[in-house]
C-alpha cells in the first residue's frame, strides 16, 4: 500500500498537481479475494467513476469487477498477467492489454529510453527462442523421417540441458 | 410488426440473472439424472493411482481457498477415498494458509465415508497424515525436496513428523510415487518447477474449470499426467472410483452439480444465440 | 540524509535479488535454507505491511463513521466485523471448535462462495452483451465458445454418440479437446513465454537500481 501511495503522490507531483493528492484516496480495502472484490463493487456501484483500470494480477474476481464497473457505464481498461483472466476481461471491459502488453504499455506512453531499452531486450530475447523453437522442431519433425545421427545428438544436448 | 431488435438486445440484467436462477435451480431440485462420459484427462490421474500398489506412499496437497469448496471439494474427496480404498499411504500438505481449515473438515467428512464404506476408521498417523499449512511457497518445496521431515518438523496437530508411522521411509519428494495437487490458482507451477523438475516427482492436477484449460501444455509436455478440471472433471472421477471400488454410498456431490451446470450452459448459448440474432437484424433493419 | 533514503534501500534490494538468484541455482541443504529463511523473512514483513493496511482500513472507516459521511453504516458493520474476529482470534485462539473457526466456516466461506457463485449471472449477462459477431474475429471467438461450452456437458457428449465413426471428427466433444489443447495452448504457451521474459527484465531493472518508483522521489 505505501507503495501505491507513494507511486500515486509522484503521479501528481509528475502531472503539476501535487496539492490535488489524497493519501486517504489510496487505502487497503482486503486481504481476501472476495472481501476485496464485494467492497470494490460497492465502490464502484456508489462513487460511480467515469473510468476504471484493472492492471495487475486477478484471480475470479476479474469479472465480478469488470461486470459491475460495466453496470456503471463506466469505460474499463484492462492488463493482467493472469492468463485465465484474459477472456474475462476481453469480453467484459473495452480494451485489454493482453500478456507483456502490460509491461509494454510504459514504453509505449512514456519513451523513456530505459524502458524502451527493457522492450526491445525482451523482443530480442523472444525472437531468439522462436528461432530456437523453429529448427528444434524442424530437426524433430526431419529426425522422425531420417533417425540422422547429427540430429540425434543435438537433441540428446537440448534434453539434457 | 416491426420489432423493436434494439430492445432485445439491452435486455433488462435481472432478466437475465432470473433465468439463470431458475436455470440452476430447477435441474437442482429435480435432477436429470444425465450421463457422464469418461475423459482420457481424468483418466490419466485415475489409472496413475490404480497402478500403484497397495502401501505406496502418496502426497495430496489442499492448496484451494475457502470460496472453491463447492467446486473443489468433491474431486477432492474422491480422489483421497479413491487413494485410501487402494490402501496408499496417504499424506496431505499446503502451500497455502487457508489449507488447514478446509483439509481438516475434508479429512472429518472422508473418515466418515470410509468408515461407512469399510467398516473400520482410519488410523491418523498410519493411514494418513496432514503436515498442515508450510510457509516459505517454493523454498519449502525445495526443502521438500532436500529433506522432508527437517522442512515440515510438525504436523498440523503439532505431532513431531519424527514420530509418525507413515512418515518413516519418507524422507524425500522423490519417495512419493505420486503426487495429487488440489488447486485453484497457479500453485502447480510451483509444484512443477520445483518438484518434477528437481525430483522427477510425477504429478497430476485437480483444479477449477477455469484454470483447466491452462493445464495441457504441461499436460502435453508430460509434466502433469492428467487434469481433473471443474464440476466435470470431479464427475469422472467419481464415477471411475463408484463403478471400481462399489461404494455403499456412491460419491455424488459432482455428478448432482453437473445437471445445472449443462442446463446453465445451454441456456447461456441460447442468450448469445439471440443476442447475435438481434443485432443482425437490426443491422439489416438499418441498412433497409 | 541521502544515503539512508537512496543507497540504502538500493544495496538492500540488489543483495537480496542477487542472493535469491544465486541460491536458486547451487543445489545444496546451505542454499536451500538461504532460500527457506528469506521466505521466513519475507512472509514476517508482508505480516507487518499487512498491519500498515489495517492501520489505513480503521483510520478511513473510523472517519467514515465518526463523520457520518454517505455510506457510513457499511464501514460500522466492517469495523465490528473486523474487531470480532480479531477479538475471537487473540483471545480464544484459532483452533477447530474455537469462535474463530465457527466464524471462518460458517460466515466467511459461505460468504466467500456466494461471491464466487454471483459469476455465474455475470457471466451469463456478459456473454449476452459482448458475444456479437461485429468481425471475423469475434465471430470465431462466438463459434468457439458455443462448440466448447456443448463440448464440456453431457448434451455435448449425447450429440456425439450419435454420429457414426467416420464423421468422428464432427463429435463435438473432441473438437473441444483439439480446440482446448492447440490453439488454446499454443496461445497460452506464447503469452506466458512473453510475460516470462518481461517479467524477468523487470526484475533485473529492480535489482540493478535501474527501477526506483517503489522508492517514491525525493
Amino acid at each position: 500500500m505505501s507503495v501505491c501511495q507513494e507511486i500515486v503522490r509522484d503521479a501528481y507531483t509528475n502531472a503539476g498537481r501535487p496539492e490535488e493528492y489524497d493519501s486517504t484516496d489510496v487505502f487497503f480495502i482486503a486481504g481476501e479475494q472476495f472481501s476485496y472484490t464485494a467492497a470494490v463493487d460497492g465502490l464502484m456501484m456508489r462513487e460511480k467513476p467515469a473510468a476504471n483500470f484493472f492492471l495487475g494480477t486477478f484471480a475470479a474476481e476479474s469479472l465480478l469487477l469488470a461486470e459491475a464497473g460495466a453496470m456503471t457505464g463506466a469505460i474499463q481498461i484492462a492488463g493482467t498477467d493472469s492468463t485465465y483472466q484474459i477472456p474475462f476481461f476481453v469480453v467484459a471491459c473495452d480494451y485489454c492489454l493482453i500478456g507483456e502488453e502490460l509491461y509494454a504499455a510504459s514504453a509505449y506512453l512514456s519513451h523513456e529510453p530505459r524502458l524502451m531499452g527493457t522492450l526491445r531486450t525482451a523482443d530480442t530475447v523472444k525472437i531468439i527462442i522462436a528461432i530456437l523453437l523453429f529448427l528444434s522442431v524442424t530437426m524433430v519433425t526431419i529426425n522422425q523421417w531420417t533417425n540422422i545421427e547429427i540430429l540425434n545428438i543435438i537433441k540428446h544436448i537440448f534434453t539434457v540441458l | 410488426m416491426r420489432i423493436n431488435y434494439q430492445k432485445i438486445m439491452s435486455i433488462d440484467r435481472r432478466i437475465i440473472y432470473l433465468i439463470v436462477a431458475l436455470a440452476i435451480a430447477i435441474p437442482t431440485l429435480h435432477p436429470l439424472n444425465l450421463p457422464v462420459f469418461i475423459t482420457p484427462d481424468v483418466r490419466g490421474v485415475f489409472e496413475q493411482i490404480e497402478a500403484l500398489p497397495p502401501g505406496s506412499p502418496v502426497l495430496v496437497t489442499v492448496d484451494y481457498e475457502p470460496s472453491t469448496t463447492p467446486e473443489m471439494d468433491p474431486m477432492a474427496k474422491a480422489i483421497i477415498m479413491h487413494c485410501l480404498l487402494r490402501d496408499l499411504k496417504l499424506v496431505s500438505i499446503s502451500y497455502l494458509i487457508y489449507g488447514g481449515g478446509i483439509a481438516e473438515k475434508l479429512f472429518k467428512d472422508i473418515q466418515e465415508l470410509y468408515k461407512f464404506q469399510s467398516g473400520r476408521e482410519l488410523v491418523y498417523g498410519k493411514d494418513y497424515a496432514y503436515l498442515g499449512y508450510k510457509p516459505g511457497e517454493y523454498a519449502m518445496i525445495i526443502g521438500l525436496g532436500q529433506d522432508l521431515k527437517a522442512t515440515t518438523k510438525l504436523d498440523h496437530y503439532g505431532n513431531s513428523v519424527y514420530e509418525l508411522d507413515i512418515l518413516k521411509d519418507l524422507n524425500k519428494l522423490e519417495n512419493f510415487k505420486y503426487m495429487v495437487c488440489l488447486h485453484d490458482d497457479s500453485y502447480i507451477d510451483y509444484w512443477i518447477i520445483y518438484g518434477y523438475e528437481r525430483t522427477g516427482i510425477r504429478i497430476g492436477s485437480a483444479c477449477t474449470a477455469v484454470m483447466a484449460p491452462g493445464m495441457y501444455p504441461f499436460l502435453q509436455a508430460g509434466q502433469i499426467t492428467g487434469v481433473v478440471g471443474g464440476l466435470k472433471g470431479g464427475s469422472e472421477y467419481e464415477k471411475l472410483v463408484n463403478e471400481k471400488y462399489n461404494l455403499k454410498k456412491p460419491l455424488n456431490q459432482a455428478r448432482a452439480g453437473m445437471d445445472a451446470q449443462s442446463v446453465i450452459h445451454m441456456v447461456i448459448i441460447l442468450f448469445m444465440l439471440l443476442g447475435n440474432f438481434a443485432f443482425i437484424m437490426k443491422s439489416r433493419q438499418e441498412k433497409n | 540524509m541521502e544515503f539512508w533514503k537512496r543507497r540504502v534501500p538500493l544495496i538492500i534490494v540488489f543483495c537480496a535479488g542477487m542472493t535469491m538468484i544465486i541460491t536458486y541455482y547451487i543445489p545444496q541443504q546451505w542454499a536451500t535454507d538461504v532460500l527457506t529463511g528469506y521466505s521466513k523473512w519475507f512472509q514476517v514483513i508482508q505480516g507487518f505491511a499487512l498491519l500498515l493496511g489495517v492501520v489505513s482500513l480503521t483510520q478511513v472507516h473510523s472517519t467514515k463513521i465518526l463523520k457520518q459521511r454517505p455510506g457510513w453504516a457499511y464501514s460500522l458493520v466492517m469495523m465490528i466485523s473486523f474487531l470480532t474476529m480479531m477479538i475471537s482470534g487473540f483471545v480464544w485462539g484459532i483452533k477447530e471448535g474455537k469462535a474463530f473457526m465457527w466464524i471462518f466456516n460458517n460466515v466467511t466461506t459461505p460468504l466467500a462462495s456466494t461471491v464466487f457463485s454471483m459469476l455465474a449471472f455475470y457471466i451469463a449477462s456478459a456473454a449476452y452483451r459482448a458475444f456479437r459477431a461485429r468481425s471475423l474475429e469475434a465471430s470465431i471467438m462466438l463459434i468457439s465458445a458455443i462448440i466448447v461450452m456443448i463440448g464440456r456437458v453431457a448434451f455435448g457428449e449425447m450429440l456425439s454418440q450419435l454420429l457414426p465413426d467416420s464423421l468422428s471428427f464432427l463429435k463435438l466433444d473432441e473438437i473441444t479437446q483439439w480446440l482446448l489443447r492447440s490453439p488454446v495452448g499454443a496461445a497460452k504457451r506464447a503469452i506466458v513465454i512473453g510475460m516470462a521474459l518481461s517479467g524477468v527484465t523487470i526484475s533485473l531493472r529492480i535489482i540493478l537500481g535501474l527501477e526506483r518508483t517503489y522508492m517514491g522521489s525525493d
